[in-house]
């Protein structure tokens, strides 16, 4: 949106990462729908419109959150870290830009899931007093990498406060 | 008594706090004897006399072992503290963590002259607090000059800035009895009462014989056959009263409004009936904002919040406010005065002309659907009328929107109900955000939005639909690179 966006991209794996979650996502919510029509069928006469619809609209969402998301995220999803600041930008319909001073900043945490760590990924997440950021889906060599280097600058910055 | 020794609070307390733990322990009891009472005659009740006056010899024996246990002496920049009957403890506050000291004092303590004192060390939690609850009024000044002067080593910095003429600098800001008049008459509480009164108004209307209400009726409206007009009246006259018990109840609690600037810090004390006090560092404070009520804004007045960084929870209701009601001609000059690091942008970049539609349709979209909605209900293009409103909301949400960058400071207005212009240096911005949807992209308008730590977590505030080259000036504004 701006004409000098960060950088860096996250990491293209991160697009089986989203796949394979949100596939997995689409299962367990497809046990509403299926455990509806298994009441209707057996229990009660419910109408079956309602169970079909709601299969429905959990495909929609696996598509969109396994297939199109994921795309449309690593597109946008961009971050850089300079000496004096962290550069974030993030979103699909809404573009948000996010700038961190490295004074600011309080701690930084890396955290991942067991799909993020199949896949050696790892999700960045930056505190300053008052807001939480984070860059998600980054390979753990280069999350941690960015960790040290984000709280040797952020000291830095302290001490010439 | 050499000012090492160990100090007791006064004595009072024990009876204050025997009070106290009557008052937590006596509605169980209450009740307890409530149940039992099916089954006793009312002679019984010298058993529960006696079980009373037991009690509150337990208390009061209890209330002396505290009062007698819990010690505190202050020396080499140190409040030390000594509690506990069985298991001893200790603690020790280093002068230079003490985020704030606050003096309170109620009816009762006033009477027997003595206040309540509350320190606060950064942290937040329930053990970052200690409070002695009654210690002699001059006493408490004394603690809190003692733990508020800085040791040599920060006076010495002081003179090392070699701004030594303006060591001692002060200055006092009363608000007035007729600003305070003004306050309640706009503060817009008038509503809240009104549904307080009229609630309890509409319990008693039962109770109030036919005639008598006929009668009162006729005497206002002689010989009117209409049912609506006594009820108008009624209403009227509720509005009126809870109008007149909002402005009393302002002026009472925050009678004596003063704000008192001195070096590094910032006092403030009001309160007629329960005086409250607090001192504040002035490096605490994160961000100044302006409120114009809507009520208010016509007749010039506005009230000037703060956001301040650690602190207790609980007490950020009234840390907040450093002065409830502020003739706008007269903001300057508090600036100035109080919080000279802060200054009033003169002029403010306003919002590009094609956002005007975007905020329009803000506020027409939602009450144009519930109005939509109301169709279906008898009297319901009555709904319509509120459609104007909405409309002179978001043309003057539109107008109010603004930016301003002047040197390290970055201002923003805005207006949801109230307007705001919202002060902020930029060493106490956390971070920056600018946004813009599909929409938004196409006009080549963003969103700004500023965070600031403000306990007990962060707080933002936000312009819409800002012209994109103004965004970009705030944002390399804020960059460090």
């Amino acid at each position: 949106m701006l004409e000098n966006a960060p950088s860096e991209h996250i990491d293209p794996r991160a697009l089986k990462a989203w796949f394979i979650t949100g596939i997995l996502e689409g299962f367990v919510l497809l046990l509403i729908p299926i455990s509806y029509l298994v009441l209707d069928r057996y229990f009660w006469d419910l109408p079956v419109i309602w169970g079909r619809v709601g299969i429905a609209v959990v495909a929609i969402y696996v598509i969109w959150e396994a297939l199109i998301a994921p795309q449309l995220r690593m597109r946008f999803w961009r971050y850089e870290i300079r000496e004096n600041e962290i550069d974030i930008q993030r979103g699909i319909f809404i573009i948000r830009r996010t700038l961190i001073p490295m004074g600011r900043v309080q701690h930084v945490d890396t955290e991942y899931g067991p799909v993020m760590r199949y896949f050696g990924l790892a999700t960045l997440r930056v505190s300053t007093a008052a807001t939480d950021h984070s860059i998600p889906a980054l390979s753990k060599e280069k999350a941690s990498e960015l960790m040290g280097e984000i709280a040797s600058l952020a000291r830095v910055s302290d001490e010439d406060v | 008594m050499k000012m090492s020794d160990q100090k007791r609070q006064h004595p009072v307390m024990i009876i204050l706090e025997t009070i106290r733990l009557l008052k937590y322990g006596l509605p169980p009891l209450f009740f307890f004897a409530l149940a039992m009472r099916e089954e006793i005659r009312s002679i019984d009740i010298i058993p529960y006399l006696w079980g009373l006056s037991v009690l509150v010899i337990a208390f009061f024996l209890y209330s002396a072992s505290q009062w007698y246990v819990y010690t505190y002496r202050y020396e080499n920049g140190y409040l030390y503290i000594k509690r506990g009957l069985i298991f001893k403890k200790g603690r020790s506050i280093k002068r230079e963590r003490v985020q704030t000291v606050n003096i309170r004092t109620d009816l009762l303590r006033r009477l027997l002259g003595v206040a309540t004192i509350q320190i606060e060390t950064a942290g937040g939690g329930v053990e970052s607090e200690i409070v002695l609850s009654a210690v002699k009024l001059e006493e408490t000044h004394r603690i809190k000059s003692y733990l508020e002067t800085s040791g040599p080593h920060a006076d010495h910095e002081k003179y090392g800035d070699g701004s030594g003429t303006e060591y001692e600098k002060r200055a006092t800001y009363v608000v007035s009895s007729w600003d305070l008049f003004l306050a309640g008459a706009t503060s817009g509480r008038i509503m809240l009462l009104f549904s307080l009164i009229a609630t309890v108004f509409s319990q008693f209307y039962p109770y109030i014989p036919e005639n008598v209400m006929t009668f009162l009726t006729e005497q206002i409206i002689p010989a009117s056959d209409a049912d609506i007009i006594p009820l108008l009246m009624v209403l009227l006259l509720l509005l009126f009263l809870s109008w007149i018990l909002s402005i009393l109840i302002f002026m009472i609690l925050y009678a004596d409004f003063t704000v008192i600037s001195q070096n590094d810090y910032l006092q403030v004390s009001w309160g007629l009936i329960e005086q409250k006090e607090f001192t504040l560092k002035k490096n605490r404070v994160q961000a100044l904002s302006v409120q114009e009520g809507l009520l208010r804004q016509p007749f010039g007045l506005c009230a000037l919040t703060l956001e301040v960084a650690g602190g207790g929870v609980k007490d950020q209701g009234y840390i907040a406010i450093i002065c409830p009601i502020l003739r706008k001609s007269r903001l300057d000059t508090f600036l100035k005065q109080i919080l000279p690091e802060y200054r009033m942008p003169g002029s403010m970049v306003y919002l590009p002309l094609r956002s005007r539609k975007r905020y329009l349709f803000r506020s027409l979209a939602l009450v144009l659907i519930f109005v939509l909605l109301l169709q279906t209900v008898p009297y319901g293009w009555l709904g319509f009328l509120l459609l104007p409103p909405a409309f002179l909301m978001g043309l003057s949400r539109y107008r109010t929107g603004g930016t301003d960058i002047n040197d390290k400071q970055l201002t923003l207005r805005f207006r949801n109900i109230n307007r705001y212009h919202v002060l902020m240096m930029q060493d106490h911005v956390q971070s920056l955000e600018m946004s813009s949807n599909l929409f938004q992209r196409r006009s080549n308008l963003s969103t700004i939005k500023a965070s600031v730590l403000s306990s007990p977590s962060g707080k933002s505030f936000k312009v819409v639909d800002a012209d994109k080259r103004e965004i970009r000036k705030i944002w390399k504004w804020f960059s460090r690179s």
